[in-house]
């Protein structure tokens, strides 16, 4: 046990900002929600942490257990009702260089599904593979280029009525063709 | 601003969704007393030890003799939450203290001393069981309380003249304020409950495996002194499961109002 506290607490030492951030773009942009989740998925891999660290696949449990948690969170109704969309952080009166764009792609990103975001967050934020991205989102593949393509739009389209200069993302890989599948 | 055409664009387009990001204020403490206590929950659903030749107790007697201490020493544990005690909720025979509780009390770890008193307690002051129960150890020691990391448990099978089935209790240290609710036992997904019993909240769940057969009723409270309480009945006694045969009841050995009284017992008190 002793082992496993130590091992554990250099996990998290060295991870919880990293996954916090993770967190914070897969639940659209709510630092408290981020923290909350964060912590879930560590308790988790505390459980776990025995047969985790032995397969070598810390990371991998974390993104899968973090994005399920994610996305369960956000189908739940009240959690819809404190929707990012309806209180995005109040921006002070002359805001600081780039916190319109930060609100403006928060906005947006909290306004993709669930499942749609997280294939974006997984793919362009944790720079995984689209079989990587599949395999934690328990998907086909198909339906994880179809997501990412779309979720992609979604931003563009979202960011170009938004007003603001912020970057539209353009689709890397769009595949209409696959799978739609939306979570 | 340039439109991204890449991946690497994406990526900047995400990170600034970052901006202005807070200090972080993870409760590590809490990370890991919820950790250990799933862990512990999980321990308790897994088998026991090996199968030996049982030594019965009859619940309701004493029956302490030459207990002896055969469990490593307890380990370092981070500091416990803050032990102040509030008023217990309202109910008709609350047992229990409300005065304050002294501060290192429920933040020492689990001694070899203190188990030997909550078996003593368990047997002599057990009002929530049968008095027909019988317990039986299946590594063919006496039914006690034994010291782990940071709790004190108790796994017996049980048989009663109409019923058979095993019986896990582990006691534990948790913040006073907390209240037990159906959130802290996920791993009833057949139904949970929220009761009082003696004055104190009680979560009782129920836990089933279609293929076995096995059926588990889970208790959990948290006693106003900060003491937790978790206990597992079951349908399927461990010199069964060891076997690989199936329950023979259907239901388990002690039902919801049983748990229920049982998790709240006032002996059942954490201490160093």
């Amino acid at each position: 046990m002793a082992d496993r506290d130590a091992e554990f607490g250099e996990y998290l030492e060295s991870r919880a900002v990293v996954m916090r951030r993770t967190a914070y773009l897969l639940c659209g942009g709510d630092w408290h929600r981020a923290e909350d989740l964060v912590q879930t998925t560590l308790t988790k891999i505390y459980v776990a942490w025995s047969r985790i660290r032995r397969d070598g696949s810390v990371d991998a449990y974390s993104r899968r257990i973090m994005v399920r948690a994610a996305i369960d969170e956000s189908r739940r109704a009240y959690r819809r009702r404190e929707a990012v969309v309806d209180t995005v952080p109040e921006v002070e009166a002359t805001p600081e260089p780039g916190v319109e764009d930060a609100v403006d792609v928060r906005r947006a990103l909290a306004q993709l599904p669930a499942g749609q975001r997280a294939v974006v967050v997984l793919r362009y934020w944790e720079d995984l593979s689209v079989a990587e991205t599949a395999a934690a989102l328990g998907k086909s593949e198909g339906t994880v280029k179809s997501q990412a393509a779309k979720g992609l739009a979604a931003l563009r389209r979202l960011l170009a009525t938004s007003g603001s200069p912020s970057a539209t993302p353009s689709s890397t890989e769009g595949d209409d063709r696959a799978e739609a599948g939306e979570s | 601003m340039t439109e991204p055409s890449d991946e690497n664009d994406v990526k900047a387009l995400l990170g600034r969704a970052l901006s202005g990001e807070p200090p972080l204020t993870l409760d590590r403490d809490e990370v890991f007393r919820q950790g250990r206590r799933k862990l512990r929950i999980r321990r308790m659903f897994s088998t026991g030890g090996a199968i030996g030749g049982a030594v019965v107790a009859v619940v309701g007697a004493v029956m302490l003799t030459g207990l002896i201490a055969d469990e490593p020493a307890p380990e370092e544990t981070p500091p416990a939450a803050s032990p102040t005690a509030l008023p217990a909720p309202p109910g008709p025979t609350l047992p229990l203290s409300t005065t304050e509780v002294a501060p290192t009390r429920l933040s020492a770890p689990p001694s070899q001393h203190h188990a030997n008193t909550l078996t003593a307690d368990f047997f002599a002051r057990n009002d929530a069981l049968p008095d027909t129960a019988q317990t039986f150890r299946p590594d063919g020691k006496s039914a006690r309380f034994t010291v782990a990391k940071d709790t004190y448990e108790l796994r017996v099978d049980v048989r009663l003249p109409d019923a058979e089935g095993a019986l896990t209790v582990s006691i534990g240290a948790a913040d006073p304020k907390r209240v037990a609710g159906c959130g802290d036992l996920p791993d009833a997904k057949y139904g949970c409950t929220v009761r009082a019993a003696r004055g104190i909240h009680v979560a009782v769940g129920t836990w089933k495996d279609y293929g076995t057969g096995e059926k588990r009723y889970i208790a959990f409270a948290v006693h106003p002194d900060g003491t937790s309480v978790t206990a597992i009945a079951t349908n399927l006694p461990d010199a069964k499961r060891k076997g690989g045969l199936r329950p023979t009841d259907r239901t388990p050995v002690f039902g919801q109002d049983v748990m229920a009284k049982l998790v709240t017992m006032p002996a059942l008190r954490y201490a160093g």
